[in-house]
């Protein structure tokens, strides 16, 4: 993608670096360090409020090394709030999960399965819980639904995933289908 | 939004009223600034508190919070008494003239065809129009007809005096009149206000009745259609708009079509029998086509199955009977009629009225499947304060979910643009994305289906659920927003835009409004930053916006109708030469400005001041009435909460005394944090900045209870006991209300029992009861008492 | 004094702290454990310290005028004064300027803090132990002094505090047009902010930090002119330390002893 004003000051940047080397100001012995060299670079829209700022994720080695403002963004022309300022703390967590956690009834803590099991039980629970309370007709009227499931969330999703969940759960008969847009 | 972000530099004045947009939408802040700065705009902020937004405002308005339709209806009213009203719109684009039922009546703030033991409006027949004999709607345009909308609001509203708004909101007279004058100031054609608003507006018994005044408001001074105008609600999520538009919610489809239940639309026939109509030649009525959007949605579903013999397998939809809103959803659970539940990317035990009954409805589940990139406080309701594990049957599975940064896909902002985001990263360690998760969920569905026995098997067995392109292994966004975008059946070509959709089966698309998005190029990572030439800040090749990419919604209305713009100098459409230049005209391009009217989606064509019909449940006028929770009586007539509002019987014992429970209660968020937490309670950057659940109190207040800055406090009522931090601050003050000074408990919700930072969540004192006709809770308006802890 | 500057323009602030989660990200800085708040409203944490470069203070609401009250919120990062008693009275020299900056070389530094006592705006801070950077695998050596360096160590064009925020009200350019643009907000906002101020065109000869403020300097506890400290002065109390530091055993506690005896004895 086109990142032309976004080029242009990373560039600047780079001259500014020269001159400190060669002016007569510059006494210190310290290291300067360009801590995007060798990043590459995508954009991204911030995942917190509906403003819909452009941000630019630099990555080294698979790693996320920066996230900062997208200034070719014509919302927020490279600028963020304290939240989009930190999303690199999103990307780099210790809290973040990284594998599926399970709690069986009455359990007292998680435990660790892998993702083959989690979707086959889910799969079970799914099938089981839709069959048990599935309603075909209510008096004449046709109404093919499952009201022993309910699903909830979506607004952090992104549309494709938004539109799958719609179509996945009304095509399991959900009517129980709410998100944050309600609260 | 019917405009964007952007296009609040193009306003005079600002009326953020219902939302701290410095806290909540801070980059809005960029726009409202440099309309202050380079046009001179004024800044109104009406708020219960000062906050960081009316830090910046050049008026600022207290009101007590649950009192916005006295405060607008006050504004209404001076509106109409000074005739300071865009006239020539009003008559033209309004439904001001149009001449309502005879019978249509208003008495002590009930309206006509109440029925007090359904708590509601039955038919609403007399909240119509009167026809001619071809069945179009009678008009004055003289405005003098007692029975037009004009008159009617006139008398309605005569009641709204700036007194009557000052003692019941506590906004002193004065200021009230600063705000009036000054946001009717916009009346003329060419000065336009806008008005941004979030769930301060919304989250109340009257919520939809907030935002109506608003539009009412709108629609006298001519600034719908026009840059720097419009309604602005601002969303709080990244892509609400998006899941809304995808139709996360019970009453709905992809796309806002109804959604098939048993009372309305108990067939296919009855479904399309129901598609809005209009004699009207002037009306373009567009959900007139209501028929194609649902067919092309039902052959994207249901492909080869769906056919013209079996209604493209309408029935294959589910029906439901009752509401399923937020709120009836745990009422059910905590009946044990829910027995799993799906949680993607939510925390509803922070996030959820009278939080406490949410986890005891939890509590009843028998699986739980929670996709989140955090452990939540949802995901470990087993593990919350009080609750004994050994005890709770659920079984939890909690799945690692990616990253924004480490997938791709669209979000859809406020201003409705949809744009493309790219996968920086793999998903940390073995989460996996949320597209991932529900396909490899639904294809071992299938597989059990197609093994096994079971109900009704054929909507799985025949969904065209395929995502995933030949030879990989994860589904592909790509292949998911071709699918909404749409396509012909036949040889599954992306169509254009929704104009090219058939109800003949011919076409499938997953969700009309989206329909342009995708035409073979994927026109939301468009990065073109060049503005338009008319220069409003558009920018209509920088991703993708719906409907059509058109960027100020109504702005047929944003020109007279000689097709002239009102406001030339920040012209958005105008009609040259027969044929419109500027931003994607609503209503398609070949229909002059004197041939149609500009509010497309309305069948009558024209704004509603007076909403006729069946559209709303509480009534076709804003009028104010008390939240369900409120120390003092309703000054405006003798109803004190909205007549239509659903009390259920199974909370009716916990409302709030006002005697135990004296002070009004207001929820809500700062910058720092984010929702219920999880995506900012768990960033120590954040935590830095706000460690800890806190309430803001006043001076006064803190005084009488012998509370200090700083201190520990309990702050309760019948729902439930929370603690946190007080900070006494003269940015909340008592309001004067009827002459009685009420004291209000300002808190944040961010906070629960899980993630890094931890503390007690402020909706385990929220009510369980919702607006009239959205269901969503009375967050902003309730009573609590408050003591300091020992 | 010309080059380049920041603008504190806290007539557009709201307070939204951007500029103190930017900093941190882009240096890599850890967050600091607070409780509450650390000052009036949502100050947090209390102040400018070795791993918080930026900060904003918040004071409390003025209602005197019920028509208008008024909110304060303050922009505060080094200075980088033009005559800087810090890098005067470093006995290391370990403080020098790039470009017009005022700039710390932590392998220089000591920890003995003459520059902390020193400094009239209370910026540069001793690290008092080795803290981890957040997200990567190096560490900020405790014992030294940090603060703001104007992005020159990690380097980029616009520093990341002024690049990131979503008003205006904190800028970067060349000094020179941004005391134009503080003189015309001064004239446009004067209606609303009747002792509205400037801060920062003469003191220390000019800083690098020009602040407009809704209110005096003195209500911001901001001095109006600030003591340079004597070059004589700091010469000899750089003398009498580097020989009382022999008997430091490098404890930085004892350094800061030894430097605070050095300077009340050429007081």
């Amino acid at each position: 993608m086109p990142l032309t004003r976004r080029d242009f000051l990373k560039l600047s940047g780079m001259t500014a670096a020269g001159t400190f080397v060669g002016g007569t100001a510059f006494l210190s012995a310290r290291e300067s360090v360009d801590k995007l060299s060798g990043t590459k670079e995508s954009t991204t829209i911030c995942p917190y409020c509906g403003v819909g700022c452009g941000l630019i994720v630099a990555t080294r080695a698979g790693a996320v090394v920066n996230i900062e403002g997208d200034p070719d963004h014509p919302i927020n022309q490279g600028t963020l709030c304290s939240k989009g300022s930190a999303l690199y703390q999103v990307a780099v967590n210790e809290r973040r999960l990284s594998t599926v956690r399970y709690r069986k009834p009455y359990g007292t803590k998680w435990e660790e399965i892998s993702w083959d099991d989690a979707i086959k039980r889910i799969a079970q629970r799914v099938k089981k819980t839709r069959d048990v309370t599935f309603q075909e007709k209510e008096g004449a009227v046709t109404v093919n639904r499952t009201p022993g499931i309910a699903s909830l969330g979506g607004a952090a999703l992104d549309n494709e995933e938004c539109y799958a969940l719609s179509k996945f759960a009304r095509t399991l008969g959900i009517t129980y289908l709410e998100h944050q847009a309600r609260i | 939004m019917t405009n964007h972000w952007i296009d609040i530099k193009n306003a005079d004045v600002i009326l953020m009223m219902g939302s701290n947009a410095a806290e909540n939408h801070p980059i809005s802040f960029r726009w409202v600034i440099k309309a202050m700065e380079e046009r001179g705009a004024k800044l109104i902020v009406v708020d219960p508190r000062f906050t960081r937004s009316a830090s910046q405002a050049s008026l600022y308005a207290p009101l007590r919070s649950g009192t916005d339709i006295a405060f607008l209806g006050g504004m209404i009213n001076y509106a109409l008494q000074n005739d300071r009203i865009q006239k020539e719109y009003v008559a033209e684009y309004t439904n001001a003239s149009y001449l309502v039922s005879p019978d249509y009546a208003f008495h002590d703030g009930l309206f006509s065809e109440y029925d007090a033991g359904k708590r509601g409006y039955g038919a609403r027949k007399t909240w119509a129009y009167q026809l001619d004999d071809k069945k179009i709607p009678k008009r004055d345009l003289s405005l003098k007809d007692p029975r037009c909308v004009y008159q009617l609001m006139k008398e309605h509203y005569n009641r709204y005096t700036p007194e009557k708004v000052a003692a019941v909101t506590g906004c002193p007279t004065e200021m009230f009149l600063k705000v009036a004058d000054l946001f009717t100031s916009t009346h003329k054609p060419d000065r336009v206000a806008t008005i941004m608003y979030a769930m301060g507006i919304t989250q109340h018994t009257v919520g939809t009745q907030n935002v109506r005044a608003f539009s009412v408001l709108q629609l006298l001074m001519g600034n719908m259609g026009l840059a720097g105008g419009g309604i602005n609600a601002l969303r709080g999520e990244s892509n609400v708009q998006g899941s809304t538009d995808h139709a996360l919610l019970f009453h709905i489809i992809p796309g806002y079509l109804p959604a098939p239940n048993v009372k309305d639309f108990p067939s296919f026939e009855e479904y399309n029998k129901k598609t809005p109509q209009t004699a009207d030649p002037m009306s373009i009525n567009w959900w007139s086509n209501r028929p194609k959007y649902l067919v092309s949605l039902l052959k994207a579903w249901f492909g080869d199955a769906a056919t013209k013999n079996n209604n493209f397998c309408y029935d294959w939809l589910p029906k439901f009977s009752k509401p399923a809103s937020f709120i009836l959803l745990f009422e059910d659970m905590l009946k044990g009629a829910i027995k799993g539940a799906f949680y993607m990317g939510t925390n509803p035990l922070v996030g959820g009225p009278n939080a406490n009954r949410i986890g005891r409805a939890m509590d009843k589940l028998d699986w739980l499947v929670a996709v989140d990139l955090w452990e939540t406080d949802s995901a470990t309701f087993w593990k919350r304060p009080g609750a004994k594990p050994a005890r709770i049957k659920t079984e939890v599975f909690l799945l690692p979910a990616a990253s924004s940064v480490e997938k791709e896909g669209s979000i859809s902002n406020s201003g409705r643009w949809a744009q493309w985001r790219y996968k920086a990263v793999n998903p940390l360690g073995k989460a996996k994305t949320d597209l991932d998760i529900l396909d490899l969920v639904f294809r071992e569905v299938r597989s059990l289906y197609q093994k096994e026995k079971g109900k009704f098997p054929d909507p799985i067995l025949n969904s065209t659920w395929n995502f995933t392109p030949q030879g990989a292994h994860e589904p592909d966004p790509h292949m998911v927003a071709k699918e909404i975008n749409g396509y012909t059946w036949q040889d599954r070509k992306e169509v254009k835009n929704f104009l090219d959709l058939k109800d003949d089966g011919s076409t499938a698309c997953g969700n009309w409004l989206y329909s342009g998005s995708y035409p073979g190029k994927n026109m939301m990572a468009r990065r073109n930053g060049a503005d338009a030439p008319n220069k409003i800040g558009m920018f209509p090749e920088w991703a993708w916006c719906w409907p059509v990419n058109r960027r100020i919604i109504y702005n047929r209305a944003a020109v007279n109708r000689k097709g002239e713009p009102w406001s030339p100098d920040r012209w958005v459409v105008k009609w040259a030469d027969a044929a419109w230049k500027g931003d994607v005209v609503d209503g398609g391009p070949k229909a002059g400005p004197a041939d149609k009217n500009p509010f497309i989606m309305n069948p009558e064509g024209v704004g509603r001041l007076f909403a006729a019909g069946t559209a709303l449940a509480d009534g076709p006028f804003p009028e104010h009435y008390e939240p369900m929770e409120s120390p003092v009586r309703n000054l405006f007539n003798s109803q004190k909460v909205n007549p239509a509002a659903v009390i259920l019987d199974s909370v009716a014992r916990e409302f709030g005394d006002p005697k135990r429970y004296p002070y009004v209660a207001t929820s809500y968020r700062v910058v720092e944090h984010w929702q219920a937490g999880a995506m900012t309670r768990n960033l120590p950057w954040l935590t830095e900045l706000v460690p800890d659940m806190f309430c803001e109190i006043s001076l006064t207040l803190a005084k009488a209870k012998g509370i200090k800055n700083g201190d520990r406090v309990s702050i309760f009522n019948a729902r439930g006991r929370i603690s946190a931090y007080a900070l006494v601050t003269d940015r909340i003050q008592p309001l004067s209300i009827d002459g009685k000074p009420v004291e209000q408990v300002g808190m944040i919700w961010h906070f629960g029992h899980g993630g890094a930072a931890t503390g007690d969540a402020a909706n385990k004192l929220t009510p369980s009861i919702g607006d009239a006709n959205t269901m969503i809770p009375e967050f902003k308006a309730f009573l609590v008492n408050i003591r300091r802890e020992a | 004094m010309t080059g380049k500057a920041f603008l504190v323009d806290t007539t557009k602030c709201n307070g939204c702290r951007a500029c103190q989660v930017a900093c941190k990200q882009w240096n890599n800085l850890p967050a600091e454990k607070t409780s509450f708040f650390g000052g009036p409203e949502y100050t947090n944490p209390a102040k400018l310290s070795a791993i918080t470069f930026n900060h904003v203070k918040f004071f409390p609401v003025d209602r005197k005028n019920p028509g208008g009250p008024i909110w304060e919120m303050m922009h505060l990062k080094c200075n980088h004064c033009e005559e800087a008693n810090c890098m005067r009275v470093c006995p290391q020299s370990a403080i020098s300027k790039m470009d017009g900056w005022v700039v710390i070389d932590q392998s220089k530094c000591i920890g003995c803090g003459a520059c902390e006592s020193e400094c009239v705006y209370q910026v540069p801070h001793v690290l008092d132990k080795t803290r981890q950077m957040y997200g990567l695998k190096k560490s900020i050596q405790g014992e030294k002094s940090y603060k703001c360096d104007a992005c020159t160590a990690n380097r980029r064009s616009v520093p990341a505090c002024a690049a990131n925020c979503p008003t205006g009200a904190l800028a970067y350019g060349d000094r020179d047009l941004l005391l134009k643009k503080a003189k015309a907000v001064m004239n446009q906002m004067r209606g609303k902010y009747p002792r509205i101020s400037l801060y920062g065109e003469t003191q220390f000869s000019g800083l690098r930090v020009i602040t407009v403020l809704k209110d005096t300097p003195e209500k911001y506890g901001l001095p109006l002119k600030p003591k340079t400290v004597n070059v004589e002065k700091a010469e000899a109390v750089r003398d009498a330390y580097q020989l009382l530091s022999l008997a430091t055993f490098g404890l930085p506690s004892l350094k800061r002893v030894a430097y605070r005896i050095s300077r009340s004895m050429m007081g």
